[in-house]
């Protein structure tokens, strides 16, 4: 039915968003060989660094280079990562090749290859990086970057509540299309539920605040992290050093 | 051996493309049909050694330089269908991102290298096993059948090229394409081939099948041990000796670019004007060209090249893998 179709497309974005947390929290995550317990502490310092030389690089070859590196990763993935990590890069490879499509047919071939080169590689580094490391490993290891615990703490319930709260909205939108005759519904329902997820997220702070003092909570929150090096690391540290050395040669 | 643009007429690409048509389609029925899609990234490797194999560059007697193929070797250990596909992928990246064969003439190289090769080495192959019992039939027929493989490509290659200036001529009588007859193409691709290119081919595809069979015989076999590490380890092994490929002087025959042809001696003689058809002909921008980029030396480049192509290859048919088994009838995917 039409008049569903809002509610409907509601609940599954949220479906799809949960899903997508879920899968990334399962415990079969790492997984592959591309991801042998590789302190994740490393892999979000590379990555992010891999990231900034290619946006900053100018060289054709670096970013061939880096790209040859990504693809050998991708082509170890796991099927339903490397389709999601390749599918990903490939649309935003093609979304840049069609903008500069004018700027090309005018003469300028080297944006061309360029820019999308590096889009493709700046969003495959990206989603190597979500898709062999937990997000709560990837929190954890913001700790070794001098990030202070607080800010710590707010990923780190932002990411539970995120969840929680999706469930809340989307039990919600069931029981509204359950519910619903005729009329109604729509933009106004929508907001409603909202506000109601609103008002149940403070309720639920103030619960989880009580927990914690009631647990010996004094105001302070300390997150450990621990920089450990194994022969993974080692070989992930070798490879991606060869890279950042190979960007300064090319200059 | 991988045929440049330009260097056959358009009539001659369309159709060698279009006898490489129908050879694809029925490869992709078969494999669909044999192949089960566990193996599929087996395939994708196998166009992987493929696409290493052709890096590597021997110099050829005459100043030329020429390579093995390794069609026989995934046809011996794949079946001539997946061997098809999997040299068709490799030599599809190669036109596509490195310009190493044309555009054009991919059909034309597709049907030489990719179906030629590995369906005449097999058929060799399994002719001398057959005859010859298990054990050192295999052995020989792996051999035999990459060197009568790789030769027969040779052969059709230069074919391709002697009959361009019987048919294809300007008002002044000059060829418009390639400019050398049947009775200089031949023994120009043959002696060279038939002395050195074929003899690495028959080691390569010899020293890997037997690798192979020792430390993951099921990669060949149903139902045995598959280690598929060592497979990779061998892979890696390759690609870190790719640069070896540039010890080779030269230009392959046959594979003069537009500038170079009109100023290449062969027997004692240079050519002394370029063909019109290579003149105005097609060409296409490739990004990355001869796999050794300026700007960075050409033994680093070599090797950035092999991983890229490497890693598209396994992904190529990972990707295919999925698809076929999305859409094979009684899976739940």
């Amino acid at each position: 039915m039409i008049k569903d179709a809002f509610i409907d497309k509601g609940i599954l974005s949220l479906f799809g968003m949960l899903s997508k947390i879920r899968a990334q929290d399962s415990p079969a995550i790492p997984r592959g060989p591309a991801s042998l317990n590789i302190n994740p502490f490393y892999k979000v310092a590379f990555t992010l660094a891999l990231i900034i030389l290619i946006a900053l690089s100018r060289n054709l070859l670096f970013v061939f280079s880096a790209l040859s590196y990504l693809l050998l990763i991708i082509a170890f993935l796991p099927s339903i990562d490397l389709k999601r990590t390749l599918f990903a890069s490939l649309a935003m490879f093609f979304i840049s090749c069609l903008l500069l499509a004018p700027a090309a047919l005018s003469g300028n071939l080297y944006s061309l290859f360029m820019i999308p080169s590096k889009m493709f590689a700046t969003v495959a580094a990206a989603n190597i990086l979500s898709c062999t490391t937990k997000w709560q490993s990837i929190i954890g290891a913001l700790k070794l970057f001098f990030i202070p615990d607080v800010f710590i703490f707010i990923l780190d319930t932002a990411m539970k509540y995120i969840v929680m709260l999706g469930e809340l909205s989307l039990e919600m939108l069931y029981a509204m299309k359950l519910r619903r005759f005729g009329g109604g519904g729509g933009l106004a329902s929508l907001s409603g539920v909202a506000g109601t997820v609103f008002l149940k997220s403070a309720e639920m702070a103030e619960e989880m605040n009580s927990a914690m003092l009631c647990r010996g909570f004094r105001g302070v929150y300390h997150s450990r992290a621990k920089l450990t090096m194994t022969a993974a690391d080692a070989a992930y540290i070798i490879a991606n050093a060869s890279i950042f050395a190979l960007f300064f040669y090319l200059r | 051996m991988h045929i440049p643009d330009n260097y056959l007429s358009p009539a001659t690409c369309a159709l060698l493309g279009a006898a490489a048509a129908p050879v694809l389609a029925i490869s992709v029925k078969k494999v669909k049909e044999e192949v089960s899609t566990e193996s599929m990234p087996m395939l994708g490797i196998g166009a992987a050694f493929s696409f290493l194999m052709m890096m590597f560059n021997v110099p050829l007697p005459g100043g030329t330089t020429g390579h093995a193929v390794g069609g026989t070797l995934i046809a011996i250990m794949a079946g001539p269908y997946s061997a098809c596909l999997a040299v068709s992928a490799a030599l599809a990246i190669q036109a596509l991102l490195f310009g190493d064969g044309g555009i054009l003439s991919l059909g034309a190289n597709i049907f030489n290298m990719a179906f030629v090769l590995p369906f005449a080495g097999y058929f060799v192959f399994s002719a001398i096993k057959k005859a010859l019992g298990s054990k050192k039939g295999e052995a020989i027929g792996a051999v035999c059948g990459a060197y009568i493989g790789l030769a027969a490509a040779a052969l059709l290659t230069a074919i391709e090229f002697g009959i361009q200036p019987l048919i294809f001529k300007d008002a002044s009588g000059l060829p418009l394409y390639c400019p050398y007859p049947l009775s200089v193409s031949i023994p120009a691709m043959m002696a060279p081939h038939l002395l050195a290119a074929c003899v690495v081919e028959s080691a390569f595809t010899v020293f890997i099948y037997s690798f192979v069979k020792k430390v993951s015989p099921g990669s060949i076999y149903a139902g045995e041990k598959k280690r598929s590490k060592a497979i990779y380890a061998l892979l890696s092994v390759l690609i870190i000796l790719v640069p070896l490929g540039l010890l080779a002087e030269g230009t392959a025959w046959g594979e003069w670019g537009a500038d170079e042809i009109s100023v290449t001696a062969y027997s004692g003689s240079v050519l002394g004007f370029t063909p019109k058809g290579m003149l105005n002909g097609f060409s296409f921008p490739s990004p990355l060209p001869d796999y050794a980029p300026s700007g960075m030396p050409d033994a680093l480049g070599y090797i950035i090249s092999a991983v890229f192509g490497v890693a598209v290859s396994i992904i190529l048919f990972r990707l295919l893998g999925g698809f076929l088994k999305a859409k094979s009838p009684g899976s739940h995917a």
